[in-house]
């Protein structure tokens, strides 16, 4: 026995759950502080049961199961979907604000486009260009990480 | 009428002829702990159900009845825990209604002494006490150490026996 446990509890526990203790149990409890309290806690919720009132049938237990099982299964075939629609957002959502913000850029892409000079050369297209190509780049290797996780 | 449940993998799941049989064997002794815990019997009734789908669903290889038994008082004090860290305001059972001793006012007085300890420490208590887990199950059930499943179930037994022993 150490200062929290007392190796007769598991007995003493036990022996109420199964109905009877023994003497020789109660004889130790009566010297144990910590099987006392043991005694005296299981004597009441062994003696406080509450009656279970009709609970559902185990049928309807059963196809609630199923019903979530497939639930879960559909989460998680729709889940890598999602995750590929939420970050082709943000990638188009960072290009849309890069252009809003930088309001010269927009005008100078609209001038080129109405010139038809946009191949022409100019660090400004190819820093759209480049933009871009990594949006798409990233959302294409965002979603292939995804698809494999899911795999 | 009998039927398995394949997982996405085909493998085999639960039999429901074996879930009715573990069913009946579990659902009193599950709801009464939900119900102590908890204090109310509506969510007695949401956990009971919650914990046996949450159970089927989990696709768990093939364990003896004693393991299973285990693993589904697992899943309803993982959701007791969630609603308490949710901070849902439980209510007091109404004790009189549910006595089964001789005296009805003491029981509602010294039942109102276990409703009165905290959630972890009725749940210590029961896990113990009502359902026979041992320290070590009872560390396995609530994420707790075996050594602070000993030290709480000790200090929670002393004020129960306390109050018990001021009541009767």
């Amino acid at each position: 026995m150490n200062q929290f446990y007392c190796e007769k509890e598991k007995e003493i526990i036990q022996a109420f759950r199964c109905g009877t203790l023994s003497t020789e149990l109660e004889r130790h409890a009566s010297s144990c502080a910590i099987c006392a309290d043991t005694v005296a806690v299981s004597k009441f919720l062994q003696s406080d049961r509450v009656a279970a009132p009709m609970l559902p049938d185990s049928d309807f237990i059963w196809w609630m199961g199923q019903l979530a099982i497939k639930q879960m299964a559909v989460e998680r075939a729709t889940r890598s979907i999602a995750l590929v629609k939420k970050t082709s957002y943000i990638a188009i959502s960072t290009a849309a604000l890069w252009l809003i913000l930088t309001p010269g850029h927009l005008r100078s892409i609209a001038s080129a486009l109405s010139k038809y000079e946009m191949w022409s050369g100019g660090g400004l297209r190819e820093s759209a260009l480049l933009m871009a190509v990594g949006a798409l780049f990233f959302t294409l290797l965002a979603s292939l990480y995804f698809a494999r996780s899911e795999e | 009428m009998s039927g398995s449940i394949a997982d996405s993998t085909g493998r085999p799941s639960v039999n429901q002829d074996a879930f009715r049989v573990f069913y009946s064997r579990t659902k009193g002794s599950l709801w009464a702990y939900l119900l102590r815990i908890s204090r109310r019997p509506d969510v007695a009734d949401d956990l009971l159900q919650e914990s046996y789908c949450r159970f089927l669903a989990a696709n768990l290889p093939e364990m003896d009845a004693a393991a299973s038994r285990s693993y589904l008082f697992r899943i309803a004090t993982n959701l007791l825990h969630d609603r308490w860290r949710r901070k849902e305001a439980p209510d007091l059972v109404d004790s009189t209604n549910q006595s089964c001793q001789d005296d009805p006012e003491m029981r509602t007085d010294v039942r109102r002494a276990f409703d009165q300890l905290k959630p972890r420490e009725r749940q210590l208590l029961w896990l113990a006490h009502v359902e026979g887990f041992d320290h070590k199950e009872i560390a396995h059930l609530t994420g707790l150490k075996v050594a602070s499943v000993r030290v709480l179930l000790f200090r929670a037994r002393g004020e129960l026996a306390a109050a018990l022993r001021e009541r009767w």
